[in-house]
This record gives C-alpha cells, structure tokens and sequence, in this order.
C-alpha cells in the first residue's frame, strides 16, 4: 500500500524521535551522578554527595567541611538539566508511541 | 504542544538576537510558511503542516560574530547536540541541535558542484550542511517584524515557492511524500501571492533559474497537471 505524503512525514518524524531519545538517554549518561547536599550538624556544615545505587538505596559520600563555588554550581546544573532531560525524555517516549500507533492504521494519507 | 513549539521557536531567535546572530542568518524551510502570515496579512493564507525542523541559512559565514557558542546559548532550553555521520568518509559531523520540539540545523549555499561534507562554523561551535541552490534563498529577503526587538530575515515568499518547485524536480523517486509536500508549499505561497497580484515578483524569480531547471520546472508542472503554477512561472 502506497504511504501517504502524512503517513512519510511522521516515519520522518518516528525517525528523528527515536534518534533523539537515543541522544537524550547519552546525555543523561554524561551527567555526574547525584547531587550535593549540605547538612547541618551540631551546628557545623559538612557537604555529602548524595546518589541512589542500583538497589534504590540512598547512599552518602562525605565530601568535606568547605565544597568549592564552582563544584556546587557544576553540580546544581547537573541536578536541573537531569530533571528537564528526563522530562523531555517523557516527552519523546510519549511521541514515539503515538506516532507508532499512527503509522500502524491502514488509511493512505 | 503546538502553543509551546511556537514559544520554543522564539525563545531560540530571541537568544539569536540577544547573541547577535540573527542580523547574519536567514530562517527558511516550513517555518517560513508560519511567519508569511504577517506577509499575506488579510488574505485566506492557511500554512498547512511544519515539521519540528529549524533550518537557519547562513549567507555569509565569515560574517557571524567572532566568538559564539550555539550549543551552549541553547542547553538549558533542554536543546542538546546531535552528531549525524552525513557520509561514509565524512571527516566531520553535522551537528544539529535536537529537542521533542524543535531541531535546529544550519545551512550554508553549496558553493560548485559535488557531494559537500558539513562546514565548519567555529564561530557557533556547530557545522552547517551544505546544499544546493540555497543561493536563490539569499538573493531576495524580507524583514518580518515578530514582536518588539524581534525581527526575522526570510526569502521573499516568490523566491521560496520557485526554489520549492526546484527542489521537488530534484527529490529521488523514493522521496515521493516530500516531492508532494515541496509542491504543496510552493502552490500555498505562490497562489497567495497571486491573491496579492504580486505575479510580476514570481516571474522575477522563475527567470532568475538556470535554462536547465525553467524545464526542468516546467516539465514537472505540466506532469503534474499544475496549469495553475505554470501560468504564474511563465506569467501568461
């Protein structure tokens, strides 16, 4: 059956999605793991890296009383970016298997 | 999704503008056909389907601001760098900047003949791909006012519909949804400026092709059964 100019676009447009969560999912690889956390204790700030292993258990990494500027911001920028990746992944897997739907029905658009 | 595509899509030329690239690029593909409104204001001018793609042609690379860092003025709109392999011995990716979106992707004019790899543009630490006959796009442009500080580059609507009825002669066999979609853009801008009697701007543009595209065009019109596009290209 001949495949619509429609149904071409959105195999294109399946295509670049599929591609692009691939992109997504690297991205998100690239990014420390964790974030930093400075807890307060007995009056005293000591900083801990904080992350969940492959079991979901919460693990604590002790980083020291003083944690640089640039090392705080490395890791609050790692901790907004993970969550708007792994927002937009939510956004791609949901495409995907629209389109996929889509370009299962047997019109010829 | 469509309200934050369209918010997206301005938020990345507002950051263009901020950066002082906009002034050198131009924006074509479909969302030309979006930003027409404005040009075909008051007529029954309906732009039909776009694509997530964002494609900004670059006339003059050596032009753009000295240091630039496209990738980076875009990350924390969620936009990340995309490394395609544009051929088998290709010694760099073309490098486009995807999000569910928008995909945002440099052209250059393809300068000669030949399979081009993609050009380097370290001012924008990106690499645009070259194609041909961009080179029409350049040649006549309009200034579309989006919003205060905003303004945008575009071919003029007679130059894009000619250069789409170029490009639809050139699509492989295989391609036979985009040679539809070319056309089908090329007829929404061309009888709409018809519309707007603006003939004598689409006759400029189909003169200003090669002897070998004008028949080229012609031969896929008239086999098209396009009576409609021809007498506008030969403005009889």
């Amino acid at each position: 059956m001949e495949i619509g100019v429609i149904k071409g676009m959105l195999r294109e447009e399946l295509a670049n999605s599929e591609r692009m969560k691939l992109a997504y999912e690297r991205e998100l690889a690239k990014l420390p793991k964790g974030s930093l956390v400075r807890k307060q204790i007995h009056g005293h700030a000591y900083f801990y890296l904080v992350w969940r292993d492959r079991q979901g258990k919460v693990q604590l990494k002790y980083q020291g009383k003083q944690c640089s500027l640039a090392k705080q911001q490395r890791y609050a920028q790692a901790k907004e970016l993970r969550a708007k990746y792994r927002h937009l992944l939510a956004q791609l897997k949901k495409q995907i298997r629209f389109l996929k739907g889509t370009l299962r029905g047997k019109e010829p658009i | 999704m469509e309200k934050s595509q369209y918010e997206l899509c301005l938020e990345v030329l507002r950051r263009l503008a901020k950066a002082k690239v906009l002034d050198e690029v131009i924006l074509v593909g479909s969302w030309c056909l979006l930003f027409y409104r404005e040009y075909f204001h008051g007529l029954p001018y309906f732009p039909t389907i776009r694509t997530r793609d964002m494609d900004l042609l670059i006339p003059a690379p050596a032009q753009l601001p000295a240091k630039g860092d496209l990738p980076a003025l875009l990350k924390n709109l969620g936009f990340i760098c995309d490394f395609v392999a544009v051929a088998e011995f290709s010694q760099q990716p073309l490098i486009k900047l995807v999000h569910p979106a928008l995909i945002v992707e440099l052209l250059i004019p393809q300068k000669g003949s030949g399979q081009e790899q993609p050009y380097p543009i370290p001012q924008l630490k990106m690499t645009a791909q070259v194609l041909p006959f961009l080179h029409l796009l350049t040649s006549n442009t309009i200034e579309v006012k989006i919003e205060e500080e905003l303004v945008i580059r575009l071919p003029h609507p007679a130059t894009f519909g000619v250069h789409k009825l170029l490009v639809s002669t050139l699509r492989p066999a295989h391609m036979k949804e985009k040679k539809e979609k070319d056309l089908e853009q090329a007829s929404l801008v061309l009888l709409s400026l018809a519309t707007k009697h603006e003939e004598e701007k689409i006759k400029l543009a189909f003169q200003s092709l090669s002897v070998k595209a004008k028949t080229a065009v012609l031969k896929m019109l008239q086999s098209q059964q396009r009576d409609d596009l021809l007498r506008l290209c030969q403005n009889i």
